[in-house]
């Protein structure tokens, strides 16, 4: 789905609307790791935060805190890039002149 | 000399040296004119599983299979929880860079993030200062790769240190010299796969050998309970966990070697496909690794240095043929890095500097010759340094890393996304923004707040960045058009296009 708004004008020239879309895609990549750096920090502290090694208890061979923060967040951020790559980036052509490979139109 | 581990890692070395004169022979075949591009940049063709593997492998480094490890078996599990940030790196840095980075980089021609600076700012002092950070820090993160490459073969096969650290630099500069981007993504593909598997494998291997997790953390308790813990020997508060997501997994990709990367897939199919896949392969490769270090423990609870728990660990455990391919998988990921830096290491000098401000009227074959020469006195360079080797590799890495990124982040990221971005701002953020990271990790670490330096060095370089571009004059029309016109607009300019001095 290629973006089909009209052009812009602001600085006297006309402004390639491919761009747009990938500001937006940068909006959501910045999102994402603000998502997935709390994520892991706060399940890991939380959980884990100035305890010592006998208050701690273990999930599949490891300590709590690290098995919920590490293995599942990332296993679950793997999954929601996933998803927000199908169904939130679109797909353009990357030319020099924004044609997907055919002749140049002039 | 165990023979039976260095068979197999011989046999890779021929390996990568078949890629290398294939894409040698290639080459000679493209047009002229196009062949700088190809050289560096593989003429912007890779598909989702080149692009994918190569920017995990030139990412994935010594720090992810040796320095990791060992700082894991020395500081307890805090390493792992932090080195679980580079997992969405790939999938960040193509979105943040993003298809803007890709079309701009296309419709300028350009090869190098110097490249498109010089564009974008128009200003010798930005162009030089981001080479010579270029230059500088990117020598400095080889040193480790090849001291940690060879620190881990001399473990695995007993061969000299210093044998194997020269056969290694050799290898790396015959096969750069010859191979160039497309040899070097290529080789990638095949060191992404052997990681993968070796991660499953010898996770699997030493974890029965052991008899489970469980026998590995009842040793771990009785030895060293400390490394369980939070903040733990590594000092890990929250604020530390965070500040190090800045530097694994925002900032990471504007990396010189990894941003050219992001420049030269062939579609926006490609990288939809290694945005999706790239966490999750990933995750499997560093948990993998990492959480070996902890295994290793149980096998030689006291090591002196802890990057060689995990070599020699897999020595013992494994059978030999089987270790070698796996040594195969960490050395290659030093080799993918060393290359690709030396890539744009010299690409930097001879392109955004030598031709750019000494000699614009070099030859084509000239510059063959002198590109040549200047891998081959990189390499040399570098060999000499690792001669003499630091303690813990992961620490030298990551202040190379933070460096860069301190520098590059903003006036690439504002400067294609912010149109008030100019010279001014960018100057003053790089130069601020590299000295106080300086300042932070040689003689000032109260400055740091308490969190990796990188988190107010760029705090720092942000505002310098902003402050800089409201006081300065906006950039040239010309500029905002090439940044953000279209094609059309673009070759309505004619000679006004090119970047003014």
């Amino acid at each position: 789905m290629p973006d089909t708004e009209p052009p812009v004008r602001d600085a006297g020239f006309e402004e390639d609307p491919r761009y747009r879309t990938a500001k937006r895609e940068l909006a959501i990549a910045l999102a994402y790791w603000v998502a997935f750096t709390t994520a892991v920090t706060a399940t890991a502290w939380l959980l884990g935060g100035h305890k010592t090694a006998d208050e701690l208890t273990f999930v599949l061979g490891f300590p709590a805190w690290f098995f919920w923060s590490v293995p599942v967040t990332c296993l679950v951020f793997s999954g929601i890039a996933y998803v927000l790559v199908r169904r939130f980036f679109t797909d353009i052509p990357l030319s020099a002149d924004g044609d997907a490979g055919g002749p140049e139109e002039r | 000399m165990r023979w039976g581990i260095l068979i197999p890692i011989l046999l890779y070395a021929v390996v990568l040296l078949a890629i290398a004169w294939w894409s040698f022979r290639r080459r000679q075949a493209v047009a002229e004119g196009r062949k700088t591009e190809h050289y560096y940049m593989g003429g912007r063709s890779l598909g989702w599983m080149l692009l994918m593997f190569t920017l995990l492998a030139s990412g994935a480094s010594a720090g992810t299979f040796i320095g990791g490890p060992g700082l894991v078996y020395g500081e307890g599990y805090g390493w792992i929880l932090v080195s679980v940030f580079q997992v969405p790196t790939a999938f960040i840095a193509l979105a943040v860079l993003g298809k803007k980075w890709a079309i701009v980089g296309r419709k300028l021609g350009a090869l190098s993030i110097v490249e498109m600076l010089r564009h974008r700012y128009e200003n010798p002092v930005v162009v030089v200062l981001s080479s010579l950070g270029i230059v500088v820090f990117l020598s400095a993160y080889m040193v480790p790769q090849f001291v940690g490459g060879s620190r881990l073969l001399e473990a695995a096969t007993g061969a000299d240190y210093r044998v194997v650290l020269i056969c290694l630099a050799a290898l790396v500069a015959v096969y750069t010299t010859f191979g160039g981007f497309l040899a070097d993504a290529m080789s990638d593909v095949l060191q992404g796969v052997i990681m993968l598997v070796g991660a499953v494998v010898v996770w699997v291997a030493l974890l029965s050998a052991a008899g489970g997790m469980g026998a590995v953390n009842d040793q771990v308790m009785s030895t060293a309970p400390e490394l369980f813990t939070l903040p733990g020997p590594g000092g890990f508060t929250p604020q530390m966990i965070a500040s190090y997501s800045l530097q694994l997994g925002l900032m990471f990709g504007v990396l010189p070697h990894l941003a050219v990367r992001a420049m030269s897939y062939r579609d926006s199919r490609s990288v939809h496909t290694a945005m999706k896949v790239g966490p999750l392969v990933m995750t499997v490769i560093t948990l993998g690794f990492l959480t070996m270090g902890m295994m290793a423990r149980y096998y030689h609870p006291d090591m002196e240095v802890g990057d060689l728990a995990l070599p020699t660990t897999i020595v013992e455990v494994l059978p030999a043929g089987v270790a070698g391919v796996l040594f195969a998988a960490p050395l290659a990921a030093v080799m993918s890095t060393v290359d690709a830096m030396i890539l744009v290491v010299a690409g930097t000098i001879i392109r955004d500097l030598y031709t750019a401000y000494v000699n614009p009227r070099v030859s084509d074959g000239r510059t063959s010759a002198i590109t040549s020469a200047t891998t081959l006195g990189l390499t040399a360079l570098v060999l000499v340094l690792a001669l003499n080797p630091p303690d813990y590799l992961e620490l030298l890495v990551i202040y190379a890393i933070g460096g860069l990124e301190t520098a590059f982040f903003f006036p690439l990221v504002l400067g294609l996304y912010w149109k008030r971005a100019n010279a001014l701002g960018a100057g003053l953020g790089m130069a601020g923004g590299m000295a106080w990271y300086t300042v932070v990790n040689n003689w000032a670490p109260e400055l740091a707040l308490g969190m990796f330096p990188i988190a107010t060095s760029s705090a720092v370089a942000l505002a310098l960045f902003l402050l800089g571009s409201y006081l300065g004059p906006p950039p040239r029309r010309e500029v905002l058009v090439k940044f953000w016109g279209t094609q059309a607009e673009i070759d309505r300019l004619g000679d006004a296009a090119r970047p003014a001095r």
